[in-house]
This record gives C-alpha cells, structure tokens and sequence, in this order.
C-alpha cells in the first residue's frame, strides 16, 4: 500500500519544495557569515568601550577585580603544574638532544621558536578556557535565563559595562600574566632538570642569556600581544555565547561544547595571525 | 510617563496593547495581572527593553535615546521584579547597592545608611549581607523593594511585590509608595490579588486590568 506523500514528508524524506542541499549548505554559509559579522563588530564595540577614558565605573572595577582574582590568580597553582611538566618534558629534552648532537648552541633558538612562541600561550590559553571559559558562559547563561541580565537593564545598567567589559579585560589580562608565569616556570624547572640530571653545565645566568639573546623585538611583542588579543576574544566568545542561550532547561549546557569549540578555534586562529605579524 | 500604541509581547496571549497609558507625577495606577509573566511584559514595554509602539518618560520617547542616556534615565527608576532580582554570588546588600553604586558617585556610607534607613521601614533588622539563596523569601521580598525605593527613583514599578511576602509588609509598602507620591513620584504596581485592586484604602489614581491581549481601565477613583 503506498503511504501518503505527507507522511513521506514527515519521517524526514525530501520535500518537494523544501531547499536543496546547496541552498541549505548557502543558508548556513549565509548564517555563519552573518553571525560572524555580528560577532566582530560586537567584539570591537566592547573593546573600544573598554579603552574609552572614563568609561569604567567603579561597579565595573569591581567586577574586573573579582574575575581577575577568579581568572588569574586561582589559576596560578594551574599553570604552575603544566609548566613543570612541559619544562621537565620540552625543555629537558630539547637540551638533551642538543647535547647528544653536539648543537648546545641552538638551545635558545629552539626554545624561542617552541616554547616562548608558540605552545606557552596557546597551553595558558588552554587552561583558561577549560577553567574559566565555560565558567564565564554557564554563569552569563544562567543570568540571561533567570532573568538576572533583565533585571540589570531595569536599573539602567548596561550589561556589556556591568558584563562584558569587566570579564574580557581582565581574562586579557589574566592570561597575559599567566603566560608570564608558565613560561619562567617551564623554562627554570627544565632548566634546573637539565642541571640536575647533568646535561648541562652552564649557570643560569648564562642559560637566560642564551634564551634572552635570541629573541628579537617581534618576540617580545608576541608574548604580550598573543596572550592579550587572545584572552580577550575567549572572555568575549563566553559572554556572546551565555547572552545568546535558548531560555530553557538545556539551554546553557548546550551552548558549552560550542563555547570550548569556538575558543579554541579563535586562540588558534589568533596565534597563527600574530605568529605571522611578529 | 505617557505611551501611545504600545504593544508588547504578552505570554499566551501573544501580542497584547495598551492604548494612552499616561502616567503623571504623584501618582500611583493599580494594575490587575493574573500572570507575572504579562505584567513583567508590560514593565518591560514601558521601560523601552521591549515591546513596539512610543513611550515616552519625562517627555522623551526611549526610541529617541542613545544607549547611555536612556541607561542613565533607567538609573531614576525603581522596579520590582517577579523573578530575577538577584545575582546569586552577590550578597543581598550588593545587590541592593549595585544600582547607586553604579549610577552615583555616593560615599558607601550614605547609600548604606539610606539602605538600612529604608530597610529597617520595612522591618528588616538591617540590610542582609547574606547571599540571596540564604535568606528567605520573605526578606528577599522586603529587600526588593527597598531597592526598587533606595535613591528617590522617579518612577517605581511594583511587580507583585507582596504576594511573595508577609502581610506585614503590606503598611511599609504604602508608606513608601505615599512618600515617593509626595515628592512628584509616581508608582505603577501590578498586582494579581483582585482585593488589592478593589481595596478603597489604596489611592491610586487609575486602576486597569489585563483582559486578554489588552490593558483596560476600570475607572479613576481619586
């Protein structure tokens, strides 16, 4: 018996005149886009709020102060315990082979191409993201549901002051400090490793000097602007995301995996960007 | 505050409008809202967050406003909210304060004795510090609306503000209501309790209920 064309329709076949694979693939190349656009000028609007003189209140600066706490200093133990284990992994093994190849010279280079450049950021970044990124939107989420971001407009308080503001200048922050903080402990604990274990000789004046030498300006500025364009734009996709929920039950916990997703995306995304400038 | 062609997104009912709703200075008008989710429509309407048509508050239409200043004209508005009135990892006194602190430059002293003034009023022992899940409803209720009252707002918007709370409440709450009255306020108080709306001792100036996607006035009385 053949079944009538709407059940067709309802148990998912084609439609006749719905759209067609390419016109569902353009909508959501069309929506992606769209939202992307959003998402910039969004994220450019807070970031010129937040530099403009005068603009933070003394609720905002309270509020920095509290996620810099929460976002920073908390994370320091964190950071800590990954940059002993990537100093006792990376840097013990790049003197290691660099003693058996009888390249002792290069050390610094291979430290400041790796280490410096590329994976103290991006780990900082990781751990910002697994213990505050999702923080951030389960908390902003759970505020726009429970009413909490309505009840801030009533008092004619403008959550990207009270909200984004505050929370995206002080993950920036927060992350350029913790990059700070990995990148000593990483390269002093291998250090001290390599020392211990006798794979090397020099002092540790010496050992500052051979890394020290070989970063130019660029490097220097990669290590502050990395992590602080970075920290940014993950406080940024936490807020944008948990402002956006669908007010339901799930509403928050489905927009965390693509929180996760898209922040680390931007931290690759933005390393590349930068690794290429400086 | 005055609106013309207001409509707002009403639950259930969908679309729901509220022609000519003028409110003056020192006035209070007694709305009739079975549900909170209507009335919480309607406040959001006429604060300009939602909803279509003009409203105009202080003679200025919120459409006309840049961010910054229809936020700065929220700032003179105190409001009851049937749900969402606290940040949970905030203290009760934060949150109370969060509005003067952000809008005024006022020494913590002076928003903390006009707080515990307004709280004592309204027969708390003083202003809680506790984080608002610690505290009861009924001193959650009373602490609403000492903020919707703190700073001398120019409007007040009462979301049914004592159906959550004691009967107690209930003398504190006209004697703020009077007192903002007095000093050219004024008070729209939404209420689902029929013997509110009805109760002579209250002198509000109009009296409307929502029926069905519509506000209607039931009669000016003083």
């Amino acid at each position: 018996m053949k079944p009538p064309a709407h059940r067709l329709t309802a148990a998912g076949g084609p439609a006749a005149d719905g759209p067609g694979l390419l016109g569902r693939f353009g909508q959501r190349l069309i929506d992606a886009t769209s939202a992307t656009l959003l998402f910039s000028g969004d994220l450019s609007a807070t970031l010129a709020r937040g530099l403009g003189p005068g603009n933070w209140r003394r609720t905002m600066r309270v509020e920095f102060e509290r996620f810099f706490y929460l976002t920073g200093v908390r994370a320091i133990p964190a950071v800590i315990v990954t940059a002993l284990l990537v100093g006792l992994g990376l840097v013990l093994q790049i003197m290691y082979w660099s003693k058996l190849t009888g390249q002792e010279g290069v050390v610094g280079d291979f430290l400041v191409l790796v280490l410096i450049r590329e994976i103290s950021p991006v780990v900082t970044a990781l751990i910002v993201i697994g213990r505050s990124g999702s923080v951030m939107l389960d908390e902003v989420g759970h505020l726009k549901v429970g009413g909490q971001i309505r009840m801030l407009e009533s008092c004619g308080i403008d959550p990207t002051d009270h909200i984004a503001i505050p929370r995206c200048f002080a993950t920036a922050l927060a992350l350029f400090a913790l990059t700070m903080i990995f990148l000593h402990t990483a390269l002093w604990s291998g250090y001290l490793a390599a020392l211990l274990a006798s794979l090397t000789t020099i002092s540790p004046v010496e050992f500052a000097d051979a890394v020290l030498s070989k970063m130019g300006l660029g490097d220097h500025l990669l290590l502050v602007v990395k992590p602080i364009i970075t920290g940014f734009i993950i406080g940024y996709i936490a807020i944008w995301l948990g402002l956006r929920v669908d007010p339901s039950a799930l509403g928050v916990r489905r927009a965390l995996p693509s929180g996760f997703l898209y922040s680390l995306l931007a931290t690759l995304l933005v390393g590349i960007a930068v690794s290429a400038v400086l | 505050m005055e609106t013309s062609g207001l409509s707002f997104a009403a639950p259930r009912v969908g679309l729901a409008v509220a022609d000519d709703l003028r409110v003056q200075a020192g006035e209070l008008h007694l709305v009739f809202s079975p549900t909170t989710g209507q009335s919480a429509a309607v406040a959001d309407a006429l604060l300009g967050l939602a909803g279509g048509g003009e409203v105009r508050f202080l003679g200025v239409a919120w459409a006309d406003l840049g961010p910054d200043e229809a936020c700065r004209l929220r700032g003179s508005i105190g409001r009851v909210m049937s749900r969402g009135n606290w940040l949970e990892n905030r203290s009760v006194m934060e949150n109370l304060l969060l509005p003067l602190r952000h809008h005024t430059v006022l020494a913590e002293e002076i928003m903390r004795q006009w707080a515990s003034e307004l709280a004592l009023g309204f027969g708390l022992p003083g202003i809680p510090t506790l984080l608002p899940h610690q505290c009861s409803e009924s001193d959650l209720g009373r602490a609403a609306c000492v903020r919707a009252f703190l700073g001398r707002p120019q409007l007040v918007i009462l979301e049914h503000p004592i159906e959550s709370t004691e009967a107690r409440t209930f003398a504190p709450l006209i004697d703020a209501v009077q007192q903002v009255r007095h000093r050219h306020g004024a008070v729209i108080w939404f209420t689902s309790n029929r013997s509110l709306l009805e109760e002579r001792g209250i002198s509000a100036n109009r009296r409307y209920r929502i029926a069905g996607s519509r506000l209607l006035q039931l009669g000016a009385t003083a």
